[in-house]
């Protein structure tokens, strides 16, 4: 294999999903964001969205929170650090896959 | 796919934007401070009233920015929240913090020399005010992408320098400068937000998955 496709393999594959792709890109610019939030700018259903979303969290990536805001009930999710390492990390390995090919 | 996903984060961070709320909250803001100038500009000079109101101005100032802070963030409980979701945005680091502060008391400190040293630039004061609006809402534009925030950083230079060399009272000039932004700002919040409302229905209640 060369080095290339070799680096193209290494890719985190849990990020590089294009629904949990959007989630992580989504949260990385902010400090967190709910649900109903990621939903509408994913466009995912709710199973969906939960599906992936359960897969971030079991990664470590993200951390989910049952919460309030006033008398509204949310579910918070927040990029972990090891989810913004990870993030960063694939960024610059697709980087480095653009500028190489 | 890197465009797309700049395209993706700037959408995020429109979203604090995206009801207009704060647009009218700073409208609202600029049209007490619209107010305050005007009272200013018809009180005799020297009145132990217009002493009273020129000292109290830091106070007027940093009340009113938090009380619109309150009505944002209730409102944006009431309206946004429950229709399009929660997004809480990162703190500035404590390096971008103190280089804003830095940057602020820089230009109050270039402004009083300036003043102090030409009488005759009183006049100037107008260009000034509109100067560093319309630089923090270029900014804003910049960061979030967004059109009417150029425009409206356009026009707060515009006129600004339009009313220095009016060379009207430099409160009345002030007055009539935020009354406008004040009066633009409201205009476009508000269109915001009838947009939004309209695009964005309540939803029906429903807990998420």
């Amino acid at each position: 294999m060369t080095l290339n496709l070799r680096k193209v393999a290494e890719v985190d594959r849990l990020i590089h999903e294009p629904a949990r792709l959007m989630i992580v890109t989504i949260l990385s610019a902010v400090d967190s964001a709910d649900f109903l939030y990621l939903q509408r700018e994913t466009e995912l259903t709710k199973g969906n969205l939960s599906s992936h979303l359960s897969k971030l969290e079991a990664a470590g990536y993200i951390d989910i929170q049952k919460t309030y805001r006033g008398k509204i009930p949310l579910t918070v999710c927040k990029l972990s650090t090891t989810g913004r390492e990870a993030f960063a990390k694939y960024r610059s390995q697709l980087k480095y896959i653009v500028e190489n090919t | 796919m890197s465009d797309e996903l700049e395209h993706v984060v700037q959408r995020t961070r429109q979203y604090w934007f995206a009801d207009g709320l704060v647009e009218l909250s700073v409208g609202g803001t600029f049209i007490i401070l619209a107010l305050y100038f005007y009272i200013q500009s018809i009180l005799p000079s020297g009145s132990l009233v217009l002493l009273a109101i020129q000292a109290a101005f830091v106070f007027l100032l940093f009340g009113v920015i938090f009380l619109s802070r309150y009505v944002v963030n209730k409102s944006k409980s009431h309206l946004t929240i429950p229709r399009t979701g929660y997004v809480s945005y990162n703190r500035a680091s404590k390096k971008q913090r103190i280089v804003s502060a830095g940057t602020a008391i820089l230009i109050a400190a270039l402004n009083i020399a300036l003043f102090l040293a030409t009488p005759l630039s009183l006049n100037w004061i107008p260009a000034m005010t509109g100067l560093i609006v319309g630089f923090i809402w270029l900014i804003s534009a910049f960061r979030v992408g967004l059109l009417r925030f150029y425009l409206q950083s356009i026009l707060s230079l515009l006129l600004g320098v339009g009313l220095s060399l009016a060379r009207l009272e430099t409160y009345q000039s002030l007055a009539i400068y935020y009354a406008v932004m004040g009066l633009v700002l409201i205009l476009s919040g508000g269109l915001t937000l009838i947009n939004y409302l309209r695009q964005n229905p309540p939803l029906e209640n429903d807990s998420p998955a």
